[in-house]
């Protein structure tokens, strides 16, 4: 009888729980939901009721935050540097790794810790003479520029993360590969990176996100209107219409939307990479 | 590997294979990294603008300056605030959060990608929202349960700015962080809680018992990674006060920014950023001492 009392205030106690979190989770999400009620308000609906529902269908806003941002454009260019940059670092990171994980020798463990001191060097430390190199490189306002730096910086971490998967790769598939006759290329390509393709995903998702939303480095490089990236054509659009929130909304409500559903169709993904890099970070 | 079957030209061609695989990754690594890296203390040594093709060398001036700057030292002290209230705030939040949605219920899978959410989006933008948002909704607000600060609008206030800031970070990633100790607290087992319940334990003495001695480790890695990412935080600070009002909100990374690009002041604002690498590498150091003692401990 006791037991069965103990039950129900456990239930109860559950349930009570849901509520509560239910209830800050509704608090939690007022700033998502007013950049996207307020996108759909005239000004004059904004000013008497902000975060009320809209009155209609309002569609004007992210007609004209579309055209006066170019997203169009300003979307291509975002993919074309986050794609770019994150296909080549993680491909280079992986290949790295299996020489630094699989043929051990010193010169190649002090590698190792030298890409992984890395991870301490904050871009601010190197922002000026790196600007300069870009420059002197003739890389400055162009994306590959921008891809470039991204690869190198990001190298790191995804090495890092990479080394400690192919470490976990047992010895006998590669040995038995060489005995076959394969060429290190062969045993990289039809042994190794299959295997690890689970963290090679992952890292791939992260750091595309990573570089979607970075900021001060293409603002910095990019000065042309043509190539510029989400983040910088914000900046940009907050700069010019900052005061007709409406409008500005209705951009960042573009400008989050692409986000928000590569993370709910591939959340398990992003998820497992948070543990990974928690777990060795 | 027996590696006497090969021969010696074979045992050359795999060695070359090898380094080719690692080649791209190292040349983009040691370019774009290293060297400006190595050229960061070296500018950090002159008095060079960041534009221009001239400069003079002038030994560790820009160090002299550092130390009796007060902008540094102003940064110095909104960096310390920021980064410390965002550390044990987060780190907080996240544990609560986490705990509570360890619990089995319908919509909890829901609530946790509902507060993982905005961890993903760009900063800048959140900080754009959130600056809407203290200088309108929240105004409001602050008037009506008759809070000055947030019924001045929080940003504008000097005292208070960096904790507004403080806080929309927290907003932002506290999910990241609970997703980490949601994955600690897998490594809970669930057995030693039924038993400490058999024995009569209630719910929060197993936490205090139980459940937070073995979370120990994923605090000290969340308690870390916290701390360092919002030290290098730059992007919402940049939208929600770009540094103001005064100079309360000028953090170390803005100031760098400020520094080199706004005033022309390349060498130096290089030389903070040199300051701000050596604490980095103190705290990797503190980092690999605690690893390695915990990983001494599992073995």
């Amino acid at each position: 009888m006791s037991n069965f009392h103990s039950i129900c205030v456990r239930r109860w106690k559950i349930w009570l729980l849901a509520v509560i979190m239910i209830a800050i989770a509704v608090v939690f999400c007022i700033p998502l939901y007013s950049v996207i009620v307020i996108s759909f308000k005239t000004s004059r609906e904004l000013i008497y009721t902000p975060l009320a529902l809209p009155e209609s269908f309002y569609l004007e806003n992210f007609f004209s935050a579309w055209e006066k941002l170019n997203l169009g454009t300003v979307y291509k260019n975002s993919i074309i540097v986050s794609m770019g940059a994150v296909v080549f670092r993680v491909l280079f990171a992986a290949m790295a790794s299996f020489t630094l994980a699989k043929h051990k020798n010193k010169f190649n463990r002090f590698l190792y810790l030298l890409f992984l001191s890395g991870m301490m060097i904050p871009i601010y430390t190197v922002l000026v003479p790196l600007l300069r190199l870009i420059k002197d490189l003739g890389l400055i306002n162009s994306h590959f520029g921008l891809i470039v730096v991204y690869i190198a910086m990001g190298m790191p971490f995804a090495i890092f993360m990479l080394t400690g998967f192919v470490k976990s790769i047992p010895n006998e598939l590669i040995e038995a590969g060489i005995i076959d006759g394969c060429s290190v290329y062969r045993i990289f390509w039809v042994i190794v990176f299959p295997l690890i393709k689970p963290a090679v995903t992952t890292l791939f998702i992260l750091d595309f996100l990573g570089v979607w939303n970075d900021f001060l480095l293409p603002m910095l490089t990019l000065s042309s209107n043509a190539l510029k990236t989400v983040p910088v054509a914000m900046y940009n659009f907050y700069g010019e219409y900052g005061s007709r929130w409406e409008m500005t909304f209705a951009g960042y409500s573009l400008a989050i939307i692409p986000v928000l559903i590569i993370c709910l169709l591939l959340q398990k993904n992003i998820v497992n990479g948070i543990m990974v890099g928690a777990v060795k970070g | 590997m027996d590696l006497s079957k090969l021969k010696r030209k074979d045992v050359i061609k795999k060695e070359i294979s090898y380094i080719s695989l690692y080649l791209p990754a190292l040349i983009l690594f040691l370019i774009f990294v290293i060297w400006p890296l190595i050229q960061a203390v070296w500018v950090s040594l002159t008095d060079w603008d960041g534009i221009s093709n001239e400069y003079n060398f002038q030994g560790l001036t820009n160090y002299f300056t550092f130390f009796e700057d007060t902008y540094v030292l102003h940064s110095t002290i909104a960096t310390f605030k920021y980064t410390i209230t965002v550390t044990i705030v987060q780190n907080l939040v996240a544990l609560v959060l986490a705990l509570a949605l360890n619990n089995q219920f319908r919509s909890r899978d829901l609530l946790r990608t509902v507060f993982f959410l905005p961890s993903l989006l760009s900063p800048l933008v959140v900080g754009y929202i959130w600056s809407f948002l203290f200088c309108d909704p929240l105004m409001k607000f602050g008037k009506m349960i008759h809070w000055d600060v947030l019924g001045n609008n929080i940003l504008g206030n000097p005292d208070w700015a960096i904790f507004a800031a403080a806080f929309v970070t927290v907003w932002r990633s506290a999910g990241w962080t609970m997703m980490i100790y949601l994955a600690g607290l897998q490594n809970v087992p669930q057995e030693l809680r039924e038993a400490a319940a058999i024995d009569g334990a209630g719910t929060w003495r197993q936490l205090k018992s139980i459940v937070l001695p073995l979370l120990a480790p994923t605090f000290t890695i969340n308690f870390i990674l916290v701390f360092e990412r919002s030290l290098k935080d730059f992007d919402s600070i940049f939208a929600l006060t770009n540094g103001g009002p005064g100079d309360s909100t000028l953090t170390l990374a803005l100031n760098i920014y400020r520094e080199s690009f706004f005033y022309s002041r390349g060498s130096y604002g290089t030389t903070i950023g040199v300051a701000l690498f050596v604490v980095m590498v103190v705290l990797t150091l503190i980092q690999l001492k605690f690893f390695t003692k915990g990983e001494e401990k599992i073995e």
